[in-house]
């Protein structure tokens, strides 16, 4: 797309409307918001994994200050449906009052003026606990005879599901068979703001406002409504400013039902505030997947077939709304990646432990999948004697057979695969790493190349929500656009911008059709009272979904702008046009703002037959097909892998990426960036580990990258329009996250490989790479 | 979380300290930067019924200039080193220890004597004083007395009694034309060091010294009056030398310090990056 220099149009690298306040300190957040009389609220948690309650004494004075399990007769556990056979139902309790099945778990809750008084009552409480035997892993929890995570259970698996189905190939499909075990740690999702919640009965209104760090409000509500069996008419959900989500804060937490039952029940104002430490240890843990997988190539490395088992670890419970399945099932059926596989048949798991529960984090599921994929395409390319990237290029999906449907169902909708990775290629030139690796034989530093491709589904619908058994999925999506009496505009929309620059591409594509100036253009989100109901910010879906809709709203208000220009132009409707926030008709134009002025304050300028709708619009949008946009890109990495002291150092980075048309290239930039670094987190720096007694760690040894770890990166767009959306833009928000982890693997495992190591787990610590040598008797 | 209800103290002199010391009982806490102190109230792990703060008592701030050495205040900032606000005999190479002491936020606040009190051994004061053979100096009510900075990452906290008040460091002068190298193993950049490095070639009588510290592990000093001739080689020439080479040179004292063989490969290779990239003072 060719961009005027000077636009603020589609395409162009428009400067953010909204880091103004957040960079100078104005944006509220919920800590920012107090409220006269407002009590904190501080929890009591469970400090074991497992285990029965048998004293939980409050002293008598402290009594009415603290919440016990007892008093929340009328709470039950959130509970969510889901639809695969034989789900295990485990539902998040909003406190444990007879047993504990995780460290960090919420038991009790006090209430006090300020949050030390509430965690000194909490310190007065006395827990006494009977330990059980945990289940602390996937493998432990797997075992034969093992103690079931919750009662009734018969295994611990949350749910359980085949993906594909057996397969026989021919010998000369199967001549080279890899298999591999892999296994990556478990993270937790640290966004800058964490989880905050206050809670307010108005009773002016009569009804519960709740200021809320969430990415859905809508969502929110109406989980509010149905666990408080309160109207939602009755619940406002305020999504002030948000600091990060990364779906992680599209769930609800049981903390949060609790403080809005006070807020209910004591008609009162009542406030939590998540610290960074119940962050880590409770509530904000994903990407735990062991795999065991198997490929089917040929001499020449075309894989043929996959088969094997994915099990993620899911926690004690599921979480509402998308239960442990999201991660646990959607990992099974990523393994294909963006290739052209044949037969595939995983088996897919969401095994339940006595750990917090799962939840969705940036990309849920496809960075564990696009690990396993690329590092089963290296171990094949190892297996076959050829250059990775040349088995990659033999395999991924070409452009002559888009749009594709690939083995598992899904429906890539667009793109130049191998293009994309032939460009990676150039740009890496791995033949120079591969002349530097001979001359490194005898260093202690030894140099990789690492290649990853991935696909992003994003903005998909109702049939993948079904395939994970969820019973509700996101369909129309709807914003109003409401031209103002002045000649700005308002664009109210139901999701939460929390970092994603929605606020200036939303009002890009408003420009782009109305010319209403952008700076006259104002987004608003995140409160149920003022916007239409919305499923939230996840998925990537924000530009394809809601951009749609602002983009139907504003074609919309412009056929009606456009009427009553023509009439007070004198002209016929189809003789004029919006041109630069103009309507023209030849060589005559009036501005919007004129036809505002008109309709709302001079209604006898207009013409006697106009059509009474307003200048205020509903514009909906469902994607048509709702398969969704794939997004791709290829990571490459190159590494200088120390096998004296097991340090890695990234060299260089490349990212060629395609994600259609970009509204605003700058800000796909600093999501690609941003996911980078999380990607990076993945492959080198996160590992949430608890202690063989169940204990959580703390920032101590949870190691998160920061600016200094940013390589030097080299970024590249292609642009293959996504025939399926309203401008051919394609969600991108979680696409660098998802191969980072993959690329500098592969990276390690090709600088080790002259030592015939390789290393089957992230992230890939120097602890990990010195017991690799170490093992290998070097 | 918040720190849980506790009476607070601003000293004015050590001897104010000292008899509070004497006194205390075991729910007494100083503080001085605040760094580790802080998060640890507000995390519950100490409830202390006193907070004895001593950031500003004025005998904890000096910087004094003598013939042959500098002595700074326990309570001088990293960021007052960093910054060259106090006197530094080293030619540098202080102000590249506490450049390296944590993210520059930290540094504003944390002071030499809390991390040497809090006795990690991987600490760059503790590395970088212990090789720099800087000298404590601590007192309380039964008197004053001195203790080698390379003791207290030796012995992990216990150096330092619990009626002590670190008082002050002593840090020696540097010669013009020695060598100094560090070398450290860091997770991610503000992350505390899985292995750290230093290595002093004195120009005065051309002795090294070394300390090499691995997280959870005390600290190794190793202190050569007449170097071997490959470790002198190895001191500034940019190329690590091999793990293997070093360990020739360093095993007897790795193996008489009761280090493994996995642990004492990777010492070796610390010292080995440090002393290489070492620079000239």
């Amino acid at each position: 797309m060719t961009v005027l220099a000077g636009s603020t149009a589609i395409g162009a690298s428009v400067s953010r409307k909204e880091d103004l306040p957040l960079m100078m300190g104005h944006s509220k957040f919920v800590g920012d918001i107090a409220i006269p009389g407002m009590r904190e609220v501080a929890f009591l948690r469970s400090p074991i994994p497992s285990g029965i309650v048998r004293r939980l004494d409050v002293p008598a004075t402290d009594r009415p200050h603290v919440i016990l399990a007892s008093d929340l007769v009328e709470l039950a556990p959130m509970k969510v449906d889901c639809l695969i056979e034989g789900f295990n139902a485990a539902f998040c309790r909003i406190l444990s009052g007879a047993d504990v099945s995780y460290a960090g778990e919420p038991v009790a809750a006090a209430v006090a003026p300020t949050r030390a008084r509430a965690e000194d009552i909490v310190a007065r409480i006395a827990l006494d606990l009977e330990g059980r035997d945990p289940a602390l892993d996937i493998t432990t929890a797997l075992s034969p005879g093992r103690r079931v995570v919750h009662a009734g259970w018969t295994d611990n698996f949350h749910a359980r599901k085949t993906i594909g189905s057996p397969f026989t190939l021919p010998d000369e499909h199967r001549e080279v068979t890899v298999r591999r075990q892999l296994r990556t740690s478990r993270q937790c999702a640290a966004p800058l703001e964490c989880r905050g919640i206050l809670a307010t009965w108005d009773e002016r209104s009569s009804q519960l406002v709740v200021y809320l760090s969430t990415q859905a409000p809508h969502v929110m509500r109406t989980a509010l409504s149905e666990m408080l069996g309160l109207a939602e008419r009755k619940i406002r959900v305020v999504a002030p400013a948000v600091g990060g989500g990364f779906g992680y804060k599209g769930v609800v937490l049981p903390e949060e039902i609790l403080v809005c039952w006070l807020a209910v029940v004591r008609k009162g104002t009542y406030r939590w505030l998540q610290d960074r430490h119940e962050n880590l240890i409770t509530s904000a843990n994903c990407r735990e997947y062991a795999c065991d997988l198997t490929a089917y190539a040929d001499k020449s490395g075309r894989i043929y077939g996959i088969e094997g088992t994915t099990l993620a670890d899911g926690g004690a419970y599921s979480a509402y709304p998308y239960t442990a399945c999201l991660e646990g099932l959607q990992l099974g059926g990523l393994i294909s990646g963006p290739y052209d596989i044949s037969a595939y048949c995983v088996h897919a798991g969401a095994v339940a432990t006595n750990k917090p529960p799962a939840m969705p984090f940036r990309g849920t599921a496809r960075p564990g999948a696009c690990y396993a994929t690329e590092l089963l395409i290296d171990a094949t390319a190892r297996a076959v004697g050829r250059e990775p990237w040349e088995v990659r290029l033999d395999n991924l999906v070409s452009a002559e057979q888009m749009p594709y449907t690939n083995v598992t169902g899904k429906h890539f909708d667009s793109g130049d695969y191998r293009k994309c990775l032939m460009r990676a290629v150039e740009l890496v030139e791995p033949a120079r790493i591969r002349a530097r690796q001979a001359t490194d034989v005898d260093s202690a530093t030894r140099r990789g190349v690492g290649f990853a491709f991935y696909c992003e589904h994003a903005a998909y619908g109702a049939a993948a929500f079904i395939s994970l058994g969820l019973p509700i999925s996101p369909g129309y999506e709807t914003c109003h656009v409401r031209l103002l009496p002045d000649g700005g505009l308002e664009i109210r929309t139901g999701i939460q911008s929390h970092g994603q620059g929605l606020e200036t591409t939303l009002a890009q594509v408003a420009h782009t059709i109305l010319g209403v100036p952008l700076d006259e253009i104002t987004v608003l989100h995140g409160d149920t009272a003022e916007s239409p109901y919305s499923p939230g910010t996840f998925g990537s879906r924000c530009m394809v979904v809601v951009g749609g809709a602002v983009a139907n709203a504003c074609h919309d208000l412009a056929r009606r702008v456009t009427a009553i220009g023509a009439h007070l132009l004198q002209r016929a409707a189809a003789e004029t046009r919006i041109v630069d926030g103009q309507v023209v008709g030849g060589t005559a134009s009036i501005p919007l703002r004129r036809i505002a002025d008109a309709f709302y304050r001079r209604p006898y300028e207009l013409p006697q037959d106009l059509h009474p709708a307003s200048l205020d619009v509903v514009g909906s949008y469902r994607p048509d097909p709702e398969s969704g946009t794939f997004s791709y890109g290829c990571h490459a990495a190159v590494v200088a892998v120390d096998i004296d002291t097991g340090a890695v150092q990234i060299e260089s980075y490349v990212i060629v990426s395609d994600a259609g048309v970009l509204i605003n290239p700058m800000i796909v930039e600093g999501q690609i960036h941003g996911g980078l670094a999380q990607g990076l987190g993945s492959a080198l720096y996160e590992e949430a580990l608890v202690t063989l007694s169940g204990q959580p760690g703390t920032f101590w040894d949870y190691v998160l990258p920061g600016a200094a770890e940013m390589p030097k990166t080299t970024l590249e767009h292609m642009v293959t329009p996504s025939p399926y959306t309203s401008f051919g833009q394609k969600g991108m928000g979680e696409g660098a996250t998802i191969p980072a982890a993959a690329a500098v693997a592969n990276a390690v495992n090709d600088a080790l490989a002259a030592l015939g190591i390789e290393i089957c787990q992230v992230p890939v610590t120097p602890a990990r790479i010195r017991a690799a040598v170490a093992g290998r008797g070097a | 979380m918040k720190a849980a209800p506790f009476c607070y103290h601003a000293a004015r002199s050590v001897g104010e300290i000292v008899s509070l010391l004497e006194t205390r009982d075991s729910s007494t806490v100083l503080l001085a930067g605040g760094q580790a102190v802080i998060p640890a109230l507000n995390r519950r792990l100490c409830t202390p019924s006193l907070v004895v703060d001593i950031a500003n008592v004025a005998e904890l701030t000096i910087a004094d200039r003598a013939q042959d050495h500098v002595v700074l205040g326990a309570c001088v900032t990293s960021s007052a080193v960093e910054d060259a606000s106090v006197p530094d005999g080293t030619r540098g190479i202080l102000a590249c220890v506490a450049a390296r002491s944590g993210p520059r936020t930290v540094r504003c606040h944390a002071t030499i004597g809390g991390s040497l009190c809090l006795g990690d051994s991987v600490s760059d004061w503790i590395v970088g004083l212990s090789a720099l053979d800087a000298v404590a100096e601590a007192t309380s009510a039964c008197g004053t007395r001195s203790i080698a900075v390379s003791d207290i990452g030796r012995s992990r906290t216990s150096a330092v009694a619990s009626d002590e008040l670190l008082v002050s460091i002593r840090i020696p002068d540097i010669a013009a034309g020695s060598w100094w190298g560090t070398w450290d193993l860091r997770r991610s950049a503000g992350a505390r060091p899985d292995i750290a490095a230093a290595v002093l070639a004195d120009a005065r009588d051309a002795s090294f010294r070394c300390a090499v510290a691995v997280a959870g592990r005390a600290l190794i000093v190793l202190a050569y009056r007449d170097p071997p001739e490959d470790l002198r080689k190895v001191m500034g020439s940019g190329a690590p030398p091999s793990t293997e080479a070093m360990l020739d040179i360093v095993n007897d004292e790795l193996a008489a310090a009761g280090e493994e063989r996995a642990t004492a490969r990777l010492i070796a290779a610390a010292l080995g990056r440090a002393a290489a990239s070492a620079i000239r003072v």
